[in-house]
């Protein structure tokens, strides 16, 4: 494969899959429940 | 009433990417990276996702989370009377899941002949003349294809089943139908690298040819995919958001969902175009004839090089229409939950009957794209959705929040909550950015439009399909008059 190709294959990885990364990294305690309001998922039915 | 919620963050972050990612990441990111300049495509496309993808989600997720409403009554509370264009949002979506069911109808059907790779030898006979049965125009509606039909019920029946019990069945089936097709893209990845031919594949689509980057017209091209592949100006966003707590995180939410949504398409394109390369070599056509998008990238020319695989032909049949199904299946449901959101905003009724009867409405529908002229309307329609409908929906949630709500007050009102601050930047992208890029797009569609009939269509038939999406809009405005006097009354 061309350098070229290299270059931008490394380039894509970088900035798609580093930021998600970063951002991902940022979160606080991923997962953890919502802070507030009902959190059981189950609909208000009316 | 409180309003249903997410089990927690991640439910909701996996159900939005899930949205975002759809089948446009498949066959729709590889050949416009193809076609405008190979790598360096990349360039334009994260430009893009910066300046309009991230902070058009940031908007829709801003305004579901802080306004705790539905797309009409997000913007009906940023400014009176403007309601109705979220109306027009999810009357459009639920126009367009219409018709992406039928997509998937035809999945399920590949999906089930692959047992027998029953299409080997015939491609484009067997997806045009066996299943769709198609016709010679669109006035000729001539019956249902039946396999069609079937399929558009088994769709619609999953969908049923995967939205009528709330949030939380949704985000468990979020967290399967975003990881299955990444771990399936990596099987056809592996399996395609394996074939002959896949580096040169692999070539055609990371070399970059820079000088493409002078022509305007690939930057649009950037920007029209990052718009239309994040479910933007759709609705669902909004909805979504609606169901997480007003100091929930707004920003690194946006993120996240469009840096996967955008890794996604990434990956999808070693996948495509290892078995493309592989496709080029079996036939010996040069690479630029093997190479399509869209509905003719899926439906014939992957038949096609899983036909000519010297092994497990059958079970990489399997595995690819398991993909597009999984990707499918979860923006159609997004876009199903969005109307349905907005629809349980104004009107008392129970989640179970309102997803019955709104997926009964969509399978209705979409009657008309089961028939023999199906994929004739699916096409013009499709066109007008998109250029006529979502652009229009994100201009006007961009201007509304830049010009009237007050960008540096919503600025704050995201910040205070999220975990990744936005600087003054956003100010300059939503006021001026985004209104002119998709003001640009606007442009180029109508200057397109009007040098010639899209498709080659006949004119009445390009009348009815804007006609019918421009209607969503005028009916959107009288729903809204009636909503706000029912709840404000």
């Amino acid at each position: 494969m061309p350098l070229s190709a290299w270059i931008m294959l490394v380039f894509g990885v970088v900035v798609l899959y580093g930021g998600l990364i970063y951002c991902v990294s940022k979160t606080k305690r991923p997962g953890k429940k919502l802070p507030s309001g009902n959190s059981t998922g189950k609909s208000n039915e009316k | 009433m409180s309003r249903e919620r997410w089990h927690n963050r991640a439910a909701f972050v996996l159900a939005a990417i899930g949205s975002a990612v759809g089948l446009g990441n498949i066959w729709r990111f590889p050949y416009m990276a193809y076609n405008n300049g190979g790598g360096a495509f990349l360039i334009p496309y994260f430009f893009a996702l910066l300046v309009i993808g991230i902070p058009v989600m940031i908007i829709e997720f801003g305004l579901g989370s802080k306004m705790q409403a539905g797309p009409s009554f997000a913007l009906e509370k940023v400014k009176k009377g403007t309601g109705w264009i979220g109306w027009g949002a999810v009357i459009v979506s639920y126009l367009l899941v219409a018709y992406y069911a039928i997509i998937i109808a035809w999945c399920w059907v590949f999906l089930f002949k692959s047992i027998t790779v029953a299409w080997a030898g015939h491609e484009k006979a067997f997806f045009f003349k066996q299943i769709l049965q198609i016709s010679k125009s669109p006035s000729s509606v001539g019956g249902f294809s039946i396999p069609v039909l079937i399929g558009s019920i088994i769709t619609w029946v999953t969908i049923y089943l995967i939205i009528f019990k709330g949030l939380g069945p949704i985000g468990k089936v979020a967290k399967v139908t975003v990881v299955l097709p990444i771990i399936l893209l990596a099987v056809i990845f592996v399996r395609g690298i394996t074939l002959p031919g896949s580096i040169k594949g692999i070539i055609f689509y990371l070399q970059p040819d820079f000088s493409k980057l002078l022509n305007a017209g690939v930057w649009i091209s950037a920007f029209g995919q990052i718009f239309f592949s994040l479910s933007l100006g759709m609705g669902v966003m909004i909805a979504y958001s609606s169901f997480i707590p007003r100091n929930s995180d707004v920003n690194n939410n946006s993120f996240i969902t469009c840096f996967a949504n955008c890794g996604v398409s990434f990956f999808a394109g070693f996948a495509v175009f290892t078995v493309l390369g592989y496709l080029s070599y079996a036939t010996g056509q040069p690479f630029s004839k093997v190479v399509s998008s869209g509905i003719g990238l899926a439906f014939v020319v992957f038949p096609t090089a899983i036909a000519k695989m010297p092994l497990f032909k059958a079970g990489f049949g399997v595995i690819f229409f398991l993909t597009l199904l999984s990707l499918g299946i979860n923006s159609a449901f997004s876009l199903v939950e969005g109307f349905i959101t907005n629809l349980r905003d104004v009107i008392d009724i129970s989640k179970e009957k309102a997803s019955f009867y709104v997926c009964l409405g969509a399978f209705l529908l979409g009657l008309i794209f089961t028939t023999k002229a199906g994929l004739y309307w699916l096409d013009i329609i499709d066109h007008y959705v998109a250029n006529l409908g979502m652009v229009t929906v994100a201009l006007v949630e961009s201007i509304l929040v830049g010009w009237f709500f007050g960008v540096d007050r919503f600025r704050k009102m995201v910040n205070e909550t999220s975990e990744i601050r936005l600087g003054k930047w956003f100010n300059v992208v939503v006021k001026y950015i985004i209104p002119i890029t998709l003001i640009t797009m606007m442009i180029k569609y109508y200057y397109e439009e009007f040098q010639k009939p899209y498709g080659g269509y006949p004119v009445w038939a390009l009348i009815i399909g804007a006609g019918l999406v421009i209607s969503c809009f005028v009916i959107s405005y009288f729903i809204n008059k009636k909503a706000v006097k029912k709840v404000s009354g």
